[in-house]
């Protein structure tokens, strides 16, 4: 059906919802009317629909973009804490300057590569377990009370408020039902603030706990707070575990850890 | 380098009025919270990296689609990410389900549950948006950009006249034409689809 503009503008306007409620029932009862009118109205809102579909992509995949970009710049700065010392012998000081200048260009050079191969390994493996599986995890034996503090601690945890989560979990008592689950959390809530060093002692510790899934996500988190806290050797050894451990959820997330930081 | 924080949602509600007005800091917080969960998922369930792009892309725009057309409106206790999450999941069971097909292979009983209307609505939904496309790339010129400014950028009837040196009047004319044209090569090419 050819349409005048006219038509079309009706169209346009009908489909945009601009159209008063008089014109919108005319239009629709002429519509019922007329099947080739009614065809019409259904292919124009079709390819509304398209570009529609064309406008979200666009977005999308600006908002796509600039994801991959954070995961790669997801490197913190290096916090640099100046270090006060007595000047003893100015001569001795430029001496051990130089020389550490010398091995320290090298070794900059090469721990900048290695650092920012964990980063980037760190930063594509790590996701923050979802609030579903977290609550998937709760050994369902806790009381009532303390289930409810947990959920609420989820709740901010879910919106990115791991300070709050970290305060909120560390005054849990440790109830012998929950202190793995509470270790676990805790240090996963840590590891995603930014915080290796706090998450790896509570993660090394929420792996006695007799759930195998739990132990299995303590022992992953583990070796990606090693990861992210430059602790390589300390990071491969479980990494090759869990690769090689076709049972592990994680088997195939280690291995790629694996190819990045080696 | 810093990265650009991404702004914490108070609530579903506002994530999901984010969405709907199509807020690239909102499709980021997606990303942020579900890919990399999703992309773990998909490497469990016979997928790659790549699979775990595309179906999350694809769910993604599916879901976005019913957000803007009113098909999908939020429910009281619902999470986002929840919903999304499952609109990639049945993305990708959509492609394994294609890819079982041609190489006749054993598909996951739980994958075979989710054929449903649905699935094939929103399927026919992605034709409908392949077959705009390729007819909007058929388009040459001032006719083609008139389109995609006005309904891809949302660009108002006087900014195209700006753009384009032209009486608003006049692009409002050209827009009815360039829309007739489009129609017939869509026509052209839904048919070749068979839609």
């Amino acid at each position: 059906m050819n349409l005048s503009e006219e038509q079309y503008e009706l169209i346009e306007a009908y489909l945009a919802g601009d159209l008063s409620e008089t014109d919108r029932a005319l239009l629709e009862s002429e519509m019922q009317a007329d099947a080739a009118l009614q065809a019409e109205v259904n292919r124009q809102r079709d390819i509304r629909l398209g570009l529609r579909a064309l406008a979200i992509e666009k977005v999308l995949k600006k908002a796509q973009g600039n994801y991959k970009t954070s995961l790669v710049t997801a490197t913190p700065e290096p916090v640099s804490t100046p270090v006060v010392r007595p000047l003893v012998n100015w001569r001795y000081w430029v001496a051990a300057a130089s020389v550490v200048a010398v091995l320290g260009i090298g070794y900059y050079a090469y721990q900048q590569t290695a650092i920012k191969a964990a980063e980037v390994a760190y930063a594509e493996s790590f996701t923050p377990d979802s609030d579903d599986d977290l609550l998937k995890d709760f050994p369902t034996d806790a009381s009532v009370d303390v289930r409810q503090q947990f959920l609420d601690a989820f709740t901010k945890y879910k919106a990115g408020k791991y300070d709050q989560v970290i305060d909120k979990v560390k005054t849990l008592p440790d109830d012998k039902k929950t202190v793995h689950y509470k270790n676990y959390f805790l240090g996963l809530s840590y590891l995603a603030n930014q915080q290796p060093t706090d998450a790896i002692p509570l993660l090394q510790r929420a792996q006695a706990s007799s759930s195998i899934q739990l132990q299995q996500k303590s022992e992953w988190f583990l070796a990606l707070a090693y990861v992210k806290n430059q602790e390589k050797e300390k990071a491969l050894p479980i990494l090759k575990r869990i690769s090689t451990d076709k049972a592990n959820p994680f088997a195939s997330l280690a291995e790629r850890v694996l190819q990045k930081i080696k | 380098m810093s990265i650009r924080p991404l702004p914490i949602f108070g609530s579903d509600q506002e994530l999901y009025d984010a969405l709907k007005s199509r807020n690239e800091k909102a499709y980021e917080r997606l990303y942020a919270d579900s890919f990399a969960s999703f992309k773990h998922w998909v490497l469990l369930n016979n997928g790659s990296e790549m699979d775990a792009e595309d179906a999350f892309q694809k769910g993604l725009m599916g879901f976005l689609l019913n957000l803007e057309t009113g098909k999908y409106q939020l429910q009281e206790n619902t999470r986002v990410s929840t919903v999304v999450f499952e609109y990639c999941k049945r993305a990708w069971f959509t492609e394994l389900k294609s890819a079982r097909l041609q190489k006749r292979s054993v598909m996951p009983e739980m994958i075979n549950e989710v054929d449903s209307a649905d699935v094939a609505s929103d399927l026919e939904r992605l034709e409908i948006v392949e077959a705009v496309r390729q007819s909007l790339d058929q388009l040459k010129g001032e006719c083609k950009k008139i389109l995609e400014w006005f309904y891809v950028d949302e660009l108002s009837l006087r900014d195209i006249a700006d753009l384009l040196s032209m009486k608003e009047s006049s692009v409002k004319s050209r827009r009815y034409q360039c829309a007739e044209k489009l129609k017939t090569f869509y026509l052209q090419t839904a048919n070749r689809l068979g839609l």
